[in-house]
């Protein structure tokens, strides 16, 4: 998979919404892309195409051309993963669970604060947890793809954070167009 | 899964612990549709033998029993040295040739984590089977034979 950017390197957010800065690799791993989220509140949450999982944070916005569902002002989603979504000792939903119940587990996001989301190295397996003791745990399924997981700021600039780098999207050249 | 489950289901697997690998059977499913033809692994069967002290004639070896491993409810991946050797996510022809050499490998011991039932499968080297449950059924995404209930 190519995303733009990519050829770019090593760029992370240090100031995550405004800035990028070239990092040296031992750096990286101490960028949490997670970080902005903590302290929102989960709102309209979906599943996608499969099992594809969209998170949604703060107020929902009006819907725009071609959307389908409202965004809230950050998004974060992940695709080619496999997740299960846990509470203290119970197991809500999984990926491979069938649609109704994986869309019944993630219903159970919706209101929560997002507490907290750490990344594990070198799998790039991850483990976001929300109030309640709501777990939501991610597990790569593939040695070829770079990204694990993909955020949307509240001014619509896409992150991409992968088991050793994340790096902003820079905007396609037809975008870059006054 | 409690935690008791967990050490349950740990202990219960002992007899293949010291076995090797004597057949890989990798299920790859290939699907046709419109416009799409995806190649999923489907599921993973693992047979094990040990080496007898004293061969049986031209027996060498006692079939100990097997592993399945059911790739459409669990993830699973192959970690050499920390880092992915190849994932059922991977291309066929990553997962074919990979698997290909665990032919011979000894299994060591099985670690089983509650509440979601996710289980690493240790073998010699250092190499782990890394098998993570993605649904909220009880039942597990592996399971273990005996050579007699093979037979």
């Amino acid at each position: 998979m190519l995303w733009p950017g990519r050829s770019l390197g090593r760029f992370v957010p240090s100031r995550w919404r405004l800035k990028l800065q070239w990092l040296r690799p031992a750096m990286i791993a101490h960028t949490n892309l997670f970080t902005p989220l903590a302290g929102q509140t989960a709102q309209g949450c979906w599943l996608g195409y499969g099992s594809t999982l969209f998170l949604e944070f703060g107020p929902p916005r009006p819907l725009r051309e071609r959307e389908t569902h409202p965004r809230g002002e950050f998004g974060l989603w992940c695709e080619h993963i496999e997740w299960r979504i846990e509470q203290r000792d119970r197991i809500l939903a999984g990926s491979e669970d069938d649609r109704a119940t994986m869309e019944s587990g993630i219903k159970q996001i919706d209101g929560k604060t997002f507490v907290s989301g750490e990344v594990f190295q070198p799998s790039g397996d991850s483990i976001l947890m929300f109030s309640d003791d709501l777990a939501l745990r991610t597990f790569v399924i593939s040695s070829e793809e770079d990204v694990r997981w993909s955020l949307r700021d509240r001014e619509g600039k896409y992150f991409h954070l992968g088991p050793d780098r994340a790096y902003r999207e820079e905007p396609a050249p037809s975008q870059r167009l006054p | 899964m409690t935690q008791n489950d967990a050490h349950v289901l740990q202990e219960s697997s002992k007899f293949l612990w010291n076995s090797k690998i004597a057949r890989v059977v990798v299920n790859v499913q290939h699907r046709f549709e419109d416009g799409y033809e995806p190649s999923d692994l489907d599921s993973l069967h693992l047979e094990f033998r040990q080496l007898l002290s004293t061969p049986e004639g031209r027996k060498k070896y006692r079939e100990v029993g097997s592993l399945w491993i059911d790739t459409c409810t669990c993830g699973l991946r192959l970690e050499l040295a920390g880092q992915i050797a190849v994932a059922c996510g991977d291309s066929t022809e990553k997962v074919l040739a990979r698997f290909k050499q665990l032919v011979g490998k000894m299994l060591v011991r099985v670690n089983v984590t509650s509440p979601g039932g996710d289980t690493e499968f240790v073998f010699e080297d250092g190499m782990i089977f890394r098998c993570f449950s993605a649904t909220s059924h009880a039942r597990l995404s592996w399971r273990l034979s005996t050579a007699d209930q093979l037979a």
